[in-house]
């Protein structure tokens, strides 16, 4: 029951913050809503049983991804308007507050005060252990040529970013 | 929670993000579109691995998750090194090699 309540509101939200992304006029309200729904995907993702992938999932394209995003769109300083001083408007603080009850919800999720409900656990089918058995047992060798395709995006990000001798 | 709407779901995602890719026309917001449409397929995978009860669909998103890293660290650099060159941002103005 909680389950399809869960999974039902975080579609809407998913479909939500898809359009906004694509659909955003400034690229870095684009690159924030991508942010969001990579987070709403990694909640689908403990829902359907998958709590390792969802780790995964906020680590690399939250915490690798989208930094890399903003750093970009911050490079290339596409409105070119003048830098405001920071106001301090509705939204900032409303965000501020949200952070602080997510902090909240967190510590207290680990002091173990709040527990998640019965479905979701951290062990079993999902688990890091069933997925790093499987990963290394059955497939040793894409796991091995996964390694080489992200040396070879070093390689070609190093490459093209380069100051070539031409020009 | 029925596979059907899993299914329609991340095919409504995937469309989305394809929208993105063939109507906006800044690079980096094409990117971001080509991002969402590799997670759209995450969405499909994992709900596949848990309805056929096996890990083989959460190993292949690892292995998405990975290829899409670096598909992200070579098109952030290609963006730059065509930003510096030529100054162009927008999609349209890059038709050096249009015949």
């Amino acid at each position: 029951m909680i389950d399809n309540i869960l999974l039902y509101t975080v579609s809407v939200f998913l479909i939500i913050t898809y359009a906004y992304a694509v659909f955003a006029n400034n690229p870095v309200y684009s690159a924030m809503a991508m942010g969001i729904s990579f987070f709403f995907t990694a909640l689908l993702f403990v829902i359907l049983g998958a709590p390792f992938i969802a780790a995964v999932q906020i680590i690399i394209y939250v915490g690798a991804m989208l930094v890399m995003f903003l750093f970009i769109i911050m490079m290339f300083d596409l409105n070119k308007s003048a830098v405001s001083p920071v106001r301090y408007k509705p939204s900032t603080i409303i965000s501020y507050l949200l952070i602080m009850l997510i902090l909240l919800i967190g510590f207290y999720m680990a002091r173990g005060v709040l527990r998640m409900p019965e479905g979701f656990t951290i062990r079993g089918f999902g688990s890091a252990e069933n997925i790093g058995f499987n990963l290394m047992r059955n497939y040793l060798l894409p796991f091995e040529l996964a390694s080489f395709v992200l040396l070879a995006g070093v390689f070609g990000a190093i490459t093209f970013i380069r100051k070539g001798k031409g020009s | 929670m029925s596979y059907q709407f899993l299914i329609i779901l991340s095919f409504v995602l995937f469309s989305i993000g394809m929208i993105g890719v063939a109507m906006r026309r800044n690079i980096i917001v094409v990117l971001i579109s080509l991002e969402l449409m590799l997670n759209a397929v995450n969405v499909l995978f994992i709900s596949a691995s848990k309805y056929m009860h096996t890990l083989d669909g959460q190993i292949f998103v690892i292995m998405v998750i990975t290829i899409a890293a670096a598909e992200t660290a070579i098109a952030l650099a290609l963006v730059v090194r065509i930003f510096k060159s030529l100054g162009i941002v927008k999609i349209d103005d890059l038709k050096k090699l249009k015949w």
